[in-house]
């Protein structure tokens, strides 16, 4: 197995500043913490060439969890292993195969193109001048940013940035590529080319991929799976597919009526946009009674039924969970 | 009145959030002052007195100054360059608040855990230093001494409101900051006080406002200038501290119509 | 992994860098030799009143002042802007990225900047040292003394290495020690005050306590070829050897207790 996961809990310790009159004094000679448990007691297993995508709401544990499989973190307990190394005891020959980009974030020297860091990231991992040299040439055209590589980082746009960022995470030829969040802040079209590289790359290379994004399309379009983290507990682990099953489909409907104020527009799962149009969200077996009473009340224009999207089906999972 | 209050309980609370760092200020605060016993120590061991100082009025006269160098700070103030930059002043234009007043409050809240901290050190001090340091019992040079160390407050806080409102004709100010940093020790006596630098620079010293800061209000304590000397001293303040005030006021005024301008 | 070549990268980066921030170059460097003029200035105006402090005539306190530069001038230029950067960059959370790296993360979270305005700063005090030197109002007995001086220097450096690295150790568990090193900065300025107006306790506490004395007195008093005293001489290579293992032990230790702020 490239990662395995066993029992493994994360609890942090905050600092906690009272209020009142007091206080301030109170805080200096007596500071209290607070226990935060961002992990509990997770396991799973990960293969050589899987994608994988880590969801969940803030602060159910995906950073946590990315930064002790890259070694930064040390867990409270549990057993981890990322090709048969324990990470967070940083041996080299582990380091050297893996790899950790963060959204927003540079290792990149800010100040200088980025060729100069990739100078130096060559060094860091004795990466040989012919293997560099393909390398850096076949990224930088997949990623459509070879006449960038000599522009100072800061003067780059953000989704140039996180090009220029994951070449540089790839030059050594990694085996494991940890994303925190690498598409956060760009735009669409950036957004797709990330993706879409992401995909080629893995089928060329057969580099493992975990993930961690916000955008559910990321994970939609990147990764065969999902694990869906709530409150530091794996609530979901599988493929897509299997996620939708899972969970009794609803469909997404478009109502075109005459206007007026019906009784079904007062509906909880209807969201009513203007006089004329409404729409509404159902499980897919309330669909036929809820037209058949939808047509009963008024005259309608149009309808249009949708399946839910992924991203739908998983802001209902957030939902739910929230509550 | 009262948020003025607030402001300077919020600056005490935030200068306070750091506990690690407190202790370490007082550490801070005390090393010139080590140091400052062990060379004049040994200086004063060959001679009685130069130019009127002798040991005791030499370890008193820094003791106040790192007592007093923060509150009579008169260079440049980065939050206010900061407000004027990135547009912080607007959020205080539109409150019924006065922003000089606001910062003269911040002033001295920022200060207040420093006193604490420079009072506890103050008393190790003293107590270890009784026979060394002076102590003054007349009245009228307490009274001489408040006096100054008020001017002296607002003063340095008009200087130093002044040079930050360069910040509305300028986006670098780290030419001006840089020069102060050059002649800001020397010239308010932070250093030596400037009785004992050369006669010709002296002259020339004494008609500058940067004096008043420090050196002046501790030499007043100290008894070490004559009634004509401190005459002349609170004089020469005074004019300074009128002009410096009409000049920061119209410095503001000026600034903030060039700020609105450009829509903050 | 050779260091050495994976520092000369970084150099010639920070050099780049350089190249690249061209403004105010000027005034870093005159701004990092702000205390030591001011110091010299200090002196040469008391010096004006006074004929020396406890033996020490106004060219040695200058050349004492000098060295001690040159001690500060080498921490910051290679050290200090790594060193001291850690606890900002603990608090945005962009150390992450250091710990990946199959590289000594001490080496690489101590020396990856260069800072090239300490290093032109460098200057003034050399020069004013080797003025001292040429117009024999400091003269070097032998070329024992000459080695002996570079090997205190670069002791002292070394010295200078451990404290920082001690207090960014402190940083993986207190965020806020910026304090903490700017108090270690405040106390190694004091290096360049002669040592005569220490009493005997004072003396063997800023050896030994706080090796305020160690950094700029020891490697001055080697290149003048005056006598130590047998205790300081033996117990100054334990001191150094002793401190640099306890800071790496400790900076590894602290380094595997880091946890990031963020998830």
């Amino acid at each position: 197995m490239t990662i395995s996961v066993q029992n493994l809990t994360k609890i942090y310790k905050r600092r906690l500043l009272t209020q009142g009159q007091y206080s301030i004094l109170k805080n200096f000679l007596k500071p209290t913490y607070e226990k935060v448990q961002a992990l509990c007691n997770i396991s799973l297993t990960i293969g050589q060439g899987e994608m994988v995508g880590l969801i969940g709401p803030n602060g159910a544990g995906k950073s946590t969890l990315i930064k002790i499989l890259s070694g930064i973190l040390v867990p409270t307990s549990g057993d981890v292993r990322v090709l048969e190394h324990i990470p967070w005891a940083h041996n080299k020959t582990c380091q050297s195969q893996i790899s950790l980009i963060i959204g927003q974030k540079t290792q990149l020297w800010w100040d200088l193109p980025a060729l100069d860091s990739y100078e130096l990231l060559k060094a860091v991992y004795h990466i040989a001048a012919n293997d560099f040299d393909k390398r850096l040439a076949r990224l930088s055209e997949m990623l459509n940013v070879t006449d960038l590589l000599n522009v100072p980082i800061r003067e780059l746009s953000l989704g140039e940035r996180i090009k220029t960022e994951l070449i540089g995470g790839l030059l050594h030829n990694p085996k494991i590529i940890f994303l925190d969040e690498p598409t956060i802040g760009l735009d669409l079209s950036a957004q797709y080319q990330i993706r879409s590289f992401l995909r080629e790359y893995n089928s060329l290379t057969n580099a493992s991929i975990i993930l961690t994004s916000h955008y559910v399309r990321d994970i939609e379009s990147v990764c065969d799976r999902i694990v869906v983290l709530h409150k530091g507990q794996f609530y979901y682990d599988g493929t897509q597919d299997a996620l939708s099953e899972k969970f009794i489909p609803y469909k997404k409907l478009m109502i075109h009526h005459q206007p007026g104020e019906y009784s079904w527009r007062l509906d909880p799962s209807v969201v009513n946009t203007s006089p004329d149009q409404a729409s509404a969200y159902l499980p897919v077996d309330q669909v036929d009674d809820f037209i058949a009473l939808v047509v009963s009340q008024s005259p309608i224009y149009e309808v249009v039924v949708e399946d839910e999207t992924l991203e739908d089906l998983i802001r209902r999972i957030y939902n739910r969970l929230s509550k | 009145m009262s948020a003025y209050l607030i402001i300077i309980r919020n600056a005490v609370a935030e200068s306070a959030s750091y506990r690690l760092n407190q202790i370490v200020s007082f550490l801070t605060i005390s090393l010139p002052l080590v140091f400052a016993v062990f060379l004049w120590k040994t200086v004063f061991n060959q001679v009685d007195e130069i130019t009127n100082f002798d040991l005791p009025s030499t370890l008193t006269y820094y003791l106040l100054v790192v007592l007093l160098q923060d509150i009579l700070y008169s260079g440049v103030k980065w939050e206010i360059v900061d407000d004027i930059h990135s547009g912080g002043l607007t959020k205080w234009l539109t409150k019924p608040i006065s922003y000089l007043w606001m910062q003269v409050s911040v002033r001295i809240g920022t200060n207040i855990p420093y006193f604490l901290v420079a009072f506890i050190l103050g008393s190790v001090f003293v107590f270890l230093n009784l026979n060394r340091l002076v102590w003054t019992t007349e009245p009228i040079r307490w009274l001489m001494f408040l006096a100054a160390i008020i001017m002296a407050f607002f003063l340095a806080f008009f200087l130093s409101f002044g040079f930050s409102l360069v910040a509305f004709w300028t986006q670098d100010t780290s030419g001006i900051e840089f020069a102060i940093s050059i002649f800001l020790p020397l010239l308010s006596g932070q250093i030596l006080p400037i009785t004992f630098f050369p006669k010709e620079f002296q002259a020339i010293l004494v008609y500058l406002p940067w004096r008043y800061t420090l050196d002046f209000p501790i030499q007043v304590y100290l008894g070490t200038l004559s009634s004509v000397q401190i005459g002349t001293g609170f004089t020469v303040e005074f004019l300074w501290l009128v002009a410096l005030y009409f000049i920061a006021k119209t410095l503001w005024k000026n600034g903030l119509n060039i700020y609105q301008a450009v829509g903050g | 992994m050779n260091y050495f070549s994976l520092w000369l990268i970084f150099l010639r980066n920070s050099w780049k860098r350089v190249l690249v921030y061209r403004v105010n170059f000027l005034i870093l460097i005159i701004g990092n030799l702000f205390w030591f003029i001011f110091s010299i200035l200090f002196f040469q105006i008391l010096f004006a009143q006074i004929p020396a402090i406890g033996g020490w005539t106004l060219n040695e306190v200058i050349f004492l002042l000098c060295v001690n530069q040159i001690v500060i001038g080498f921490y910051d230029t290679f050290i200090k802007a790594n060193l001291e950067r850690l606890p900002s960059r603990i608090r945005e959370g962009s150390l992450d990225f250091d710990l990946v790296k199959p590289v000594d993360p001490i080496f690489w979270l101590t020396f990856q900047r260069v800072q090239i305005s300490s290093m032109f700063s460098l200057a003034l005090p050399a020069f004013i040292l080797v003025r001292l030197l040429l117009t024999h109002s400091i003269v070097i007995p032998n070329s024992t003394a000459i080695f002996l001086f570079f090997l205190m220097l670069f002791g002292a450096v070394v010295l200078r290495f451990v404290v920082g690295v001690l207090i960014a150790s402190l940083a993986m568990r207190f965020i806020s020690v910026q304090s903490l090193f700017s108090l270690q900065s405040e106390f190694f300025q004091y290096s360049g005050y002669p040592t005569s107006i220490y009493s005997k306790g004072a003396k063997l506490f800023f050896t030994f306590g706080i090796p305020v004395i160690m950094l700029a007195n020891f490697p001055a008093q080697a290149l003048l070829g005056n006598k130590f005293e047998p205790i300081e001489l033996s117990l100054y290579p334990v001191y150094i050897i002793f401190g640099l293992i306890l800071a790496v032990k400790v900076f590894s230790h602290s380094l595997r207790k880091y946890s990031s702020l963020g998830g």
